[in-house]
This record gives structure tokens, sequence and C-alpha cells, in this order.
């Protein structure tokens, strides 16, 4: 293919793969939408680890820290609290998924289902736990881990999205 | 899988890294939580954001007009008199007739307390991870909106804003444990601190410690601010008692407050950018007349002051204490924050 023709294409996924974030933002982000006893899914959790199975471990990582900056501002965290978390996830699930695991939509279900757990942690560990305030642990129970497993299984998705952009832009070695 | 630690994208992949912790060191050290970047970020979003909102503001209505039809139609032939152009829009017209309905209110605020400045938003975002129910509204810093301006309903306190863009505000709620408020039990004129706590936000509720063992406020009493320490206008209504029970210590009791405004699912809020920080004092009851004055009624000014030092030299809780002029309270809000 000529190599004109395969930078447009590359640059036409990555915009997509872009366009796909800011979607998810959005649903991340609007009031009520998929709200279940005050508990939502975080769309771009799943959305950043299937970008980074399908794409890799390099990739996916800026992916990871694009998508960590922008949940950083509608949840009020310092930049970076979410940023670096995921940057690390999608790195270690991109060498995953490219050495041991097959990129089956159960496989990312499950590598969602432990990225959501950690990032979700270490942000309780930090806003909540770290405070010293009573009932923090009731708050890990009734929100956080209900939000861990919510967003697991919005993991479809994402799964089919991304490799509907992955399929469209493919490029014939 | 070796070969990839000498290759350039690892070598870009640990700058990434290291911006990122300079930033976050650099957010951290300046007391923000996001940078330039991030905020313009968060100001391309908004307008999508607000499409979100507005569909799923439509979507509700639409529900409504269906549960309750026949009061919709008689209202809407009422309203027919009155507008023609609104009864062709019908789309246009629940929307405008929601926004019309909070502005009427926002207005007899604004008679009630002709100080305030206050702006009309609406509530564009929620993330998964806020437990207090905080959220970003359509309103930013070109808008007149700052950091620890107040936000409020109809009603009454909603919370405070605690981050902004060129075009949107972070608000965090009153279930926040790091939102402090001085308030007053309009009743019994017992004072005391307004604030959340973990374990009654799970239930959209938060409390008011401080008070005297002998206090006689009980189930219903209205709570409403002081209007000490300058963040919080006097005689905004919090919220109602729903039980009183004793602390830990058993020096003092403390009441659980079921907040007046329901901050899960507002839609439309008033943040009040400016107002007389002078009108401090709170309006004693008759039955009060006999009980001794507090130091915060006769020295409110000077003292509300100091307590704004304090605030902007300390953590960014925004807390707003009625103990630095009371002394039958000890404040320890800013120690614990």
């Amino acid at each position: 293919m000529d190599p004109r023709k395969r930078t447009a294409q590359a640059a036409c996924k990555h915009l997509c793969y872009l366009a796909l974030v800011f979607l998810f933002y959005l649903l991340q982000t609007w009031p009520g939408l998929l709200t279940v006893a005050s508990v939502k899914p975080a769309w771009l959790v799943p959305l950043a680890v299937c970008i980074a199975a399908r794409e890799g471990e390099f990739v996916g990582a800026l992916y990871g820290a694009f998508a960590g900056l922008l949940w950083e501002v509608s949840a009020g965290r310092t930049s970076g609290a979410l940023a670096i978390p995921l940057l690390f996830l999608c790195f270690f699930v991109g060498i995953a998924v490219t050495l041991y695991l097959q990129g089956n939509l159960l496989n990312l279900s499950l590598l969602t289902l432990a990225a959501a757990f950690l990032v979700t942690g270490i942000d309780h560990v930090f806003t909540y736990w770290l405070q010293g305030r009573l009932g923090s642990g009731g708050i890990y129970l009734r929100y956080t881990l209900p939000t861990v497993f919510y967003t697991a299984l919005v993991t479809a998705v994402a799964w089919y999205l991304v490799r509907a952009v992955w399929r469209k832009f493919l490029v014939e070695e | 899988m070796k070969d990839f630690f000498k290759t350039l994208q690892f070598k870009i992949l640990v700058g990434v890294l290291v911006v990122l912790a300079g930033v976050m060191t650099y957010a951290a050290a300046n007391g923000r939580l996001t940078a330039a970047p991030q905020e313009l970020l968060g100001a391309a979003a908004v307008p999508f954001q607000k499409l979100a909102a507005a569909i799923s503001n439509a979507g509700t209505q639409l529900a409504d007009r269906y549960i309750h039809i026949d009061e919709i139609l008689e209202e809407n032939e009422q309203l027919k008199q009155e507008n023609e152009q609104l009864r062709e829009q019908m789309v246009d017209y629940d929307t405008i007739k929601a926004e019309n309905e909070q502005l009427r209110e926002a207005w007899g605020i604004k008679e009630e307390n002709p100080s305030y400045e206050m702006i009309n938003a609406n509530v564009i975002g929620r993330d998964a991870l806020e437990k207090y129910y905080a959220f970003t509204i359509d309103k930013g810093e070109k808008d007149g909106v700052s950091v620890k301006d107040c936000v409020i309903g109809t009603k009454g306190i909603v919370g405070r804003v605690v981050e902004t863009g060129p075009n949107w505000a972070k608000v965090t709620t009153i279930l926040d444990p790091s939102v402090s408020v001085g308030a007053i039990i309009s009743r019994t004129r017992d004072s005391g601190l307004v604030g959340g706590d973990n374990l009654y936000a799970l239930d959209k509720k938060c409390t008011m410690t401080l008070l005297s063992r002998d206090t006689l406020a009980s189930k219903g009493d209205t709570v409403v601010t002081t209007g000490l320490g300058g963040v919080f206008p006097k005689n905004l209504i919090i919220g109602t008692i729903e039980d009183i029970l004793p602390e830990a210590s058993g020096t003092s009791m403390y009441a659980v407050i079921e907040p007046i405004e329901d901050v899960e699912s507002i839609r439309m809020v008033m943040v009040i950018t400016d107002f007389d920080e002078t009108q401090t004092e709170i309006p004693s009851t008759p039955a009060s007349d006999s009980e001794p004055q507090t130091a915060d009624e006769s020295t409110s000014t000077p003292d509300a002051s100091q307590t704004d030092t304090a605030q902007q030299s300390g953590t960014d809780t925004g807390a707003d204490t009625a103990a630095a002029t009371d002394p039958n309270q000890q404040n320890d809000t800013a120690d614990g924050q």
C-alpha cells in the first residue's frame, strides 16, 4: 500500500478512536444515563482497555493516559491521579493480549474488571480512606464496588465499536 | 519483549509518564485539581454535555407527560391563552416552561435578597466516581463563576464551587465531608456546623455537629446558614432535622439533616457570585430574647474576614464556620482537613 495512504488510514483510525473517547466521556458524565441506585459505569475504562488490546501496549498506554486526563476533569481529581494508573494498566493490557491472551470479549471484560478494580481502588484509598473519615468502607461497598462490576458489564459496547474501527482501517500487510 | 525497553516508543512512554507526574505535582503544589490542558478539554466537551443533558431532560419530561396527563392538559389550555407561539413548538415549550418556573423562583429569592448576584446554570455532567453527587455546570469563569461560590437551588443550599474552567465549573454538594457550613436551627437558635459524613452520605443526609447536650432542637426543625465566614450567605435553608443523637464523646450532640434540595437529581441551579457580607446579623425570635447573645452576632464583620483569611491560607475545604466568633464552639474542621 502507498505509504501516504497508509498514513492517512492510520490518522483516520486514530481520529475515530479520539471521537470514541469523547463519546464515552459524554456517556460517562451524562446525568442519569444507565444510573442504577446512584451507580453508573465508568465508560472510559473499557474503551481504553479495548484500544490497548487492539493497538498494543504503546498506543494503548497513550490512550489510557488521555482517557485518564479526561476522566479527571469530570471526577474532580488531581491531574495525573487517574491518568497514570490507566497508563500503566493499559500498557500491561496491551502486553497481556499481545503475548498471552486472546482479545475476545470475555477476556477483555475480565481485564476491564481488573483495571476498574485497581483504578477505583487506588482512587478510593487516596480520596476516602487516607482522609481518615469514618464510613469510607461503606462507601466502597455501596458505590465503588458496584461501579467496578457495572463498568465491566458495558465492555461489550466498547469492544464492538473498537473492533469496528480497527477492521475499517485495517491495513493489509 | 526485552527489546521493547530499548525502543523509542518506550522512551516516549517514560516521557509521558514524567510529564503526567510533573503535572500532578504542579497541580497539587498550587492547590489545583486540573491543569490548563484539561481545562481546555473540559471546555471542548461542555457543548456536547449540554446537548446530552438536554436530551436527558426531554426524556424525563416526556415520561412525566404520560404520568400526569390530565394536569398537563389543563395547564396547557391555560398557557395556550397566554402564549400562542409556545403552543406551536411543543418541544421548546417544555424546555422554556421548566426554565421559566426556575426563573420565577429565582426572582423570588432575588426579591428577598437584593444583594445577591446570581447566575442560572444547568447541570451537564455527573461522574461515576462521585459519591457525594458532585456535578458539573455549564457556567464558568467567563460567566463570573469563581471557586468557593455558593450554589443553591430553588429551596436552599446545594453546595459550592470547587473548580472552574472557561465555561464550566465543578460543584461539590453539602454531603461532601470537606464542605462545612456555619448553621443555626431557626426555632431554637442553636448554632453548629453542618457538613457531610460518610456514614450518612449513603442515605443522602448530612450532619450538624457541635450542638450542646441540652439542645431543645427536635425532628422537623429547619436549619439555616448563619452567613459567617463569607462563603455561604445567611438564612439560606440547608435542610430539616431527621434525628438528634449524642456524639461519641458524649459531650455534645449532633443532628442528622435531610437536605432541602435533592442533590442527586437536581438539574438547574443558581450560583451566587456575590452578596453583601456585612448583612450577617441573625434576626432573633421573640422566644430567644432571654438567651445570651453569642459573640458572632456582635462582632460579625472583623471575625468573618479573619475566617476568610484562614480559609484562603488553609486547605481548600471552604469551611464556613461560626467557631471563629462563637466562644462556645470549638472548630475542629481545619484541623481535620
